[in-house]
């Protein structure tokens, strides 16, 4: 086959003499170059594995205060629903009210068992006497509403002295108690004991037909 | 994979087989010595970098031209290329009918003067320049016969060389 006239054309192009050293010198200062970043890549990549350390020791160490912190204010919670009682209420001239008597509040609270390591917490609170009279004592001082004795002396006060209370009446605060009638009031004393004295009565009223 | 020492190896061996490919191949394509050497330099900088792994002989090599014509064409491209004027290359250290031939095949179009150079200097055929040029055979075929025809137009062709298919 004769001899290519092209491929003999292009054989003979100059080219660089020193075309294989420099070349060679490039890729030398290339391979150096790239050697360079690595030190300095591992060496950042230190720094970059240290302040991800720190980073995550700081994230635990919040996290576990926190926690903490929750698990604190939860239990402090809870001590203070268990010890908390209702304050005491002021004394109400109710109405003529249901055939048995109502006794609302109890003077103290008891302590959930589940708290047991707290003294119980004792306040004096005023309790209602709201019924209808189903005995009266020899003396007409006594009478028993549902299974509460109430006792009337002469500390006991005879009516309201709010502002806005209507100037007691015979017909609402009668003198005499009787069997029957609808009476209200409260006292401070501990209705669990089954006998009271009546600090106030507001109404003594005949039943009405 | 290869180790750091191994690739200096390689590209080392790469560079006394196949620079002179590489600058021609190039040159074929940009028409300028000084242009087609920094391109054959930016190849081998690439094997280095991208330390590619090779099946044989021949895959590298036609690696390592492919590489050559896609930085030939991204300088091409290069807004400061096309801004320039380049010298003519002289080549009238040629004899001649040479220096005429290889006027004329770097005055076609590059879609025909690629396969030329890669068919009448490389030695590859049909199938292989399709290969190294991602296109189809007959496309290849077709870019040949139509240089030839062009060429044959011009200076009388290249009708005594062999196809090799």
């Amino acid at each position: 086959m004769k001899k290519s006239v092209y491929k003999s054309a292009m054989s003979r192009v100059r080219t660089s003499e020193d075309f294989h050293e420099e070349t060679y010198r490039k890729l030398m200062r290339e391979i150096e170059k790239t050697a360079q970043p690595n030190l300095i890549h591992s060496k950042e990549s230190l720094h970059m594995e240290k302040a991800q350390k720190r980073k995550l020791t700081g994230w635990t160490a919040g996290i576990a205060a926190c926690a903490v912190l929750a698990i604190g204010v939860f239990a402090m919670n809870r001590n203070d629903s268990g010890t908390s009682i209702p304050p005491a209420s002021a004394p109400t001239a109710s109405s003529p009210a249901a055939s048995t008597p109502s006794a609302s509040a109890p003077a103290e609270t008891t302590q959930p068992s589940d708290v047991a390591s707290k003294p119980p917490i004792m306040g004096k609170v005023a309790v209602n006497i709201d019924g209808v009279i189903t005995e009266v004592s020899e003396d007409g001082k006594s009478f028993k509403v549902g299974d509460l004795w109430v006792t009337v002396t002469d500390q006991t006060r005879m009516g309201s002295n709010e502002p806005t209370a209507a100037p007691p009446s015979e017909e609402l605060l009668q003198k005499e108690f009787k069997v029957g009638n609808i009476v209200s009031g409260y006292t401070s004393q501990d209705v669990s004991t089954g006998k009271v004295t009546a600090d106030v009565i507001y109404n003594n009223m005949a039943p009405q037909n | 994979m290869y180790d750091s020492s191994e690739l200096n190896e390689s590209v080392r061996r790469a560079l006394v087989l196949y620079s002179q490919s590489l600058i021609k191949v190039a040159f074929a394509y940009l028409k300028n010595i000084a242009d087609a050497e920094e391109v054959a330099q930016e190849v081998f900088l690439a094997y280095l970098q991208k330390r590619p792994v090779f099946d044989n002989v021949e895959h590298e090599k036609a690696w390592l031209i492919r590489t050559a014509i896609n930085k030939s064409k991204n300088m091409l491209k290069a807004g400061w290329f096309k801004s320039r004027n380049p010298v003519p290359e002289n080549l009238s250290y040629l004899p001649a009918e040479e220096n005429e031939v290889l006027q004329a095949v770097l005055a076609l179009d590059k879609k025909y003067r690629i396969p030329i150079h890669l068919h009448y200097y490389e030695g590859y055929s049909i199938q292989e320049i399709a290969v190294i040029l991602r296109a189809k055979p007959a496309t290849v075929g077709t870019w040949l016969a139509r240089g030839r025809l062009l060429l044959k137009e011009k200076i009388g062709g290249l009708e005594h060389e062999e196809i090799c298919l």
